[in-house]
């Protein structure tokens, strides 16, 4: 739209002097065009360590079996299904700001979505790893398949939460796989034609052919609002069929109708907490700081608080259903939480995920870049913790009490856990060596609207309410990518 | 085989009563040197609610050094206690003990030993008995409705049990806890011995074990449960100081092939399925080892292959071994790692049983089956058979008016009647 | 004879080039296309594009995948070998929920991406048809075919009034790669 004005009081999404549409391209690829720095190898060869650490805790465990970890006859599921709810978890949050809010036309969206769906996608990696390595036998886990076969042809449980949990995961890894490439076939173009040689070959072959002609973009964005449409309620459908896993069985602590809208509000909450926790970073380390403001930041700190809070509002339901439902098994469940030999996990779950958040009402601890990162790492610690409270607490001491155990983990569950996180984290470090970690065509689409840019040359127009002139420069002093110097004489 | 009453496995230890134990100073499994007749062993203490104060019992049979691998450096050696006197070994002395500050763990296969107050375990006197037949069922906490969210199903080709519906009933006053049950089945189904230190981490493979409660007389600051009028609650126990007024009730607890099995409807790969009989099945082979159903289990009575128990060289079992492997029964397949097992109903005698009917084509006889644990057991406890057959043994055991079921409340009907514990008593309380 | 076979308008500014069509269209020049670096809203109307189609697609797809799995499901549980799962009955309606809708929206993603990409040629290893190499980074190209009747300099004089900052007479239509 050619005279299109956003109104002044809202925030710039796109910080900046002189930007052009070049400016744009060129910072974005920057850590792709040229060889890494020094912050980058280490991060690598930290997260290569890690990578190295899964893989050798993985083989152990294929080649001896399930019982080097610390499970047992009365806990089967521990640290394993812990990190895949986790990582499911986690992946959600990329969904949530690629198609949700592509549904209600969010503009901040459009540089945070590449990195945050490139987040999903490898922590589904992460979380499907863990199914395959949790299995008994996993050299025999295509039975989870309906295919024909000499049993008579044997098929499988439809009626199974893992079964709804196979099929919801491969549709969420391959629908996000589809929507993230689909979204960056105009970048790689991009890419291969400013590359030469073996790189614009290689990224010829990956751009499909894209030129960018008006009917490829109109399509394009259909498809866009089409894929983000139905991911929405695809991302609510997956966490719903996770907590399935749960909710559908009988165990006291698991048989609970709040898990699935609490784990969805949970999952979003830790997924955000990773966003923040990588793109903080990431803004710093590749000069992002126009592109992911402090309007993206503050905006994500409150969607962390606000799913907090559900997260607290769920805990209490929970407690307060066991309470008045009067079943002796469930009663006991939630006590045991509080006050049995795990009591230290449950504690640390709600002070992580209920108490910190709350933090974030304050706005200049919303504002404040280092105390978000931290809190990020913290609510994910609680998210991690949450899991493990529902998982081992409820498995632990259940109905029949001459079968209460106590559950140990072993260093090759440690190992599995951190060795994933150790594979994320290589992922990610690849991932931004080799595509735009922001979504060069949609950031371009604010540089005329939604940027400082063209917001301080409406300011100099001059046609605007003085007030909303000051509400806006006002705005502006939080963001740490703007120099107020600029605004003195405005 | 875990102990009868202490649940310890592969070692002895010195049984103290609680108090004792608190006044020495010792935590649990602590290792004290109990010198009687100039012999000394250095064994741990366990808390024996039930032994009575300043006195402590060991456990002959142990330690010893030619018995192979079942027997060599378990446990410690305790005949030397022993004196003779008048032509008769004299089994009791007087004994001194002192605490090492050491602790050895013992492994047991249960380590809560109370039901606390939950009606898995109903019991009642003998007096309460006589005045009501249904007494300690339960009846008056409300008949349970027996109803379905599915209608219809239990008549339709796929779930109706038209010929044989194999069940068990389970009179716990009978049940003396022996074990000798679970002996028999593990023999009979190729179950793997585990080791010690599996065993310590809560992996024994025993598909039907005891459950052996403790129950106490209030005293102290302790309160009693309602319904039982004994002291079965974990907080209330450590509020206990006399730990010498207990009962003990044992369980033997098995899959319990549940017509509404919660473990069927959760394995993805449906290796675990009901027949046409009413059994539980299921297919090793089809496995692929989520474990989900044993999480769902709520009887806990499904037992998983961690490692190739009969494959790993630091597993040194009967399986293992290419002479005592001639002990396995060639019926029962073994099961590789990474896959689920538990109690078949031994169905390979249920088979052979139909098939030697078959044979000598005539219809099968109420008796002729009998499971493994059922011809063990000396009490004659478990009884086995077909409840289509009006006439059979285990029919009219469940019509019974001490038959409950574990759990019925969860609806998820199982196959296994318990019988309520009357315990000989005049009065009307347990306790 | 001129040995160009197109005209590219290269500008700067998307709003220019929107001038630039508006002065092609009310002069009656045909445009061959478009070529941008971000989608421009409000472009298809001006242009006359048509609706994509590709939401019919979609929801077509998504039937389809309904119906796929609806046929699966049924098939191995109620038709091929019903069992006695937890004493559930065969057709376990609330337990296929899940399925139904996974699958409905794996249909619906694929089948309508997958169509777009059939529709728009796009495939990996398919030599880009590019005409300008800022296409794709900060140029807004509208292209004119030249072998059409309009004289040439008519056609760059009214791109240069809209705010062209490169005309370029091109005499191969696409960029080689080579």
């Amino acid at each position: 739209m050619a005279h299109h004005h956003e109104s002044i009081i809202r925030e710039p999404l796109m910080t900046g002097k002189d930007m052009t549409y070049a400016r744009i391209t060129d910072e974005i690829l920057l850590p792709v065009e040229n060889k890494p720095n020094k912050a980058w190898w280490i991060g690598f060869i930290v997260s290569a360590l890690g990578a190295m650490l899964w893989v050798v805790s993985i083989s152990l465990t294929f080649w001896y079996g399930l019982g080097e970890w610390g499970l047992n006859k009365t806990v089967g599921w521990a640290w394993d299904i812990t990190g895949f709810v986790w990582w499911v978890g986690i992946g959600h949050a990329g969904t949530l700001i690629s198609a949700v809010l592509l549904v209600f036309s969010q503009n901040w969206r459009n540089s945070i979505n590449r990195s945050a769906e490139a987040m999903t996608i490898f922590a589904v990696i992460c979380a499907a790893t863990y199914i395959v390595a949790h299995m008994g036998r996993p050299w025999l886990a295509y039975f989870t398949l309906p295919l024909p076969n000499q049993y008579g042809s044997l098929w499988v449980n439809w009626n199974s939460a893992l079964m709804m949990d196979v099929f919801a995961i491969s549709t969420y890894f391959s629908v996000s796989l589809l929507f993230w490439y689909t979204g960056l076939l105009p970048d790689i173009a991009s890419i291969r034609d400013r590359a030469k040689g073996l790189r614009r070959r290689i990224y010829s072959i990956l751009s499909f052919g894209w030129t960018g002609s008006l009917k490829t973009w109109q399509r394009f964005e259909t498809v866009s609002l089409i894929l983000a449409g139905i991911s929405t309620p695809l991302v609510l459908s997956v966490h719903t069929i996770v907590s399935f896993d749960f909710a559908t069985s009988l165990e006291p602590g698991w048989h609970t109708t709040i898990f699935p809208p609490y784990f969805v509000a949970g999952a979003i909450f830790s997924g955000f907490a990773m966003v923040q926790t990588l793109l903080l970073v990431t803004r710093k380390v590749l000069g992002l700081e126009n592109y992911i403001t402090m309007f993206h930041i503050e905006s994500m700190n409150k969607i962390i608080l606000l799913t907090g809070s559900i997260v607290g509002v769920a805990y209490i339901t929970e407690f307060f259903i066991a309470w008045y439902s009067g079943v002796e098994y469930e009663q006991y469940a939630f006590i045991n939480r509080a006050t049995g030999p795990y009591w230290w996990a449950y504690w640390s779950m709600m002070s992580c995920n209920v108490i910190s958040p709350q933090l974030f009402w304050s706005s200049k601890l919303r504002r404040n870049i280092p105390f978000s990162w931290a809190l990020s790492i913290v609510v994910n610690i609680g998210m991690w913790f949450e899991r493990f409270v529902i998982i081992v607490t409820s498995l632990h001491r259940d109905y029949i009490p001459s079968s209460w155990a106590m559950f140990y983990p072993t260093w090759v569950d440690v190992g599995v856990f951190i060795g994933s996180i150790g594979v994320f984290f290589t992922l990610f470090l690849l991932f931004i060596r080799v595509l735009p970690s922001v979504a060069i065509a949609e950031v371009k689409l604010l540089l005329k609207t939604a940027s400082e840019q063209a917001k301080m040359k409406q300011i100099k127009e001059g046609h605007l309410e003085p007030a909303e002139v000051q509400y806006y420069k006002e705005s502006l002093t939080k963001y740490d990518s703007v120099d107020m110097a600029d605004y003195e004489n405005v | 085989m875990p102990d009868p009453v202490s649940k310890v496995t592969w070692d002895n230890f010195v049984a103290m009563a609680p108090s004792d134990a608190k006044k020495l100073g010792l935590d649990e499994f602590g290792v004290v040197k109990v010198t009687a007749n100039g012999y000394t062993v250095e064994l741990p203490v366990l808390e024996q609610p039930g032994q009575a104060p300043d006195t402590i019992s060991i456990a002959v049979g142990y330690g010893r050094t030619a018995a192979g691998k079942v027997g060599d450096n378990v446990g410690k050696n305790a005949f030397p206690f022993y004196s003779f006197l008048n032509g008769t070994f004299q089994t009791t002395a007087q004994a001194t003990i002192e605490a090492t500050g050491d602790t050895f763990p013992l492994s047991q296969t249960q380590t809560h030993h109370s039901y606390e107050g939950r009606n898995v375990i109903r019991e009642t006197t003998f007096a309460e008995y006589k005045k009501n037949p249904e007494a300690g069922k339960g009846e008056e906490e409300g008949e349970h409705k027996k109803y379905d969210l599915w209608e219809n199903t239990n008549e339709d080709r796929i779930h109706a049990r038209p010929v044989y519906d194999w069940v068990m009933a389970i009179d716990l006053n009978a049940c003396t806890g022996c074990g000798a049950c679970v002996i028999a089945c593990s023999a009979e189904n190729n179950v793997p011995v585990v080791g010690k230190e599996e065993v310590g981490r809560r992996r024994e493979m025993h598909w039907i074990r005891i459950d052996r409660y403790y129950s106490f007389a209030e005293n102290g600051t302790a309160k009693a449960d309602e319904r039982t009028g004994m002291v079965t609650k974990e907080k209330e126990i450590a509020k206990l100081e006399d730990f010498s007024n207990v009962t003990v009730v044992h369980q033997p607890m098995l899959c319990q092939h549940c017509d509404h099995a919660p473990c069927e409807t959760v394995c993805p790969v449906l290796a675990t399925v009901h027949s046409s009989e009413g059994l539980n099945q299921m297919a090793y082979n089809r496995c692929v080892g989520t474990r989900y159903c044993a999480n769902n289990c709520p009887y806990k009575v499904r037992r998983f292959n961690w490692f190739n128990y009969w494959n790993d060289s630091r597993f040194d079992n009967y399986l293992n071994n290419e002479h005592t492997q001639l002990v396995l029964n060639p019926d029962v397949t073994t099961r590789f790692r990474g896959v689920m097992e538990k109690c078949s109903m031994c169905v390979q005698r249920i088979q052979a049983g139909k098939l030697k009917a078959k044979m000598e084509k005539r219809p099968l006889q109420d008796g002729e089956i009998k499971m493994a644990c059922q011809q063990t057991c000396s009490a004659n406890a478990i009884i086995f058979g077909n409840r289509n057959d009006k006439n059979s043994e285990v029919y009219k055991a469940l019509q019974s008016e001490r038959t409950y079921y574990v759990l019925e409340e969860l609806n998820v009907q199982p196959g296994i009647g318990y019988q309520v514990k009357v315990r000989n008593t005049g009065t009307e309380s347990l306790a | 004879m001129s040995k160009t076979k197109i005209i590219l308008g290269c500008f700067d500014d998307p709003d220019d080039m929107m001038q630039g069509i508006t002065n092609l269209q009310k002069n009656s020049v045909p445009i061959y296309d478009i070529y941008t670096p971000m989608p421009i809203h409000g472009i298809e109307a001006k242009m006359g594009v048509k609706d994509s189609r590709l939401g019919y697609a979609a929801f077509c797809f998504g039937c389809l995948g309904l119906t796929v799995i609806t046929s699966i499901v049924y098939y191995t549980l109620v038709g091929d070998w019903p069992q006695n799962i937890g004493g559930k009955p065969s057709f376990a309606m609330p337990d296929f929920i899940p399925f139904m809708f996974e699958w409905t929206i794996l249909f619906t993603a694929f089948g309508m991406t997958l169509t777009f990409f059939a529709a728009t040629h796009l495939f990996p290893g398919r030599a880009p048809r590019v005409m300008d190499l800022r296409a794709t980074d900060d140029r807004f190209i509208i292209a004119v075919d030249a072998k059409g009747n309009i004289p040439h300099d008519d056609i760059t004089n009214l791109l240069k009034e809209a705010g062209a900052v490169e005309v370029k007479h091109n005499e191969r239509k696409y960029v080689s790669y080579e």
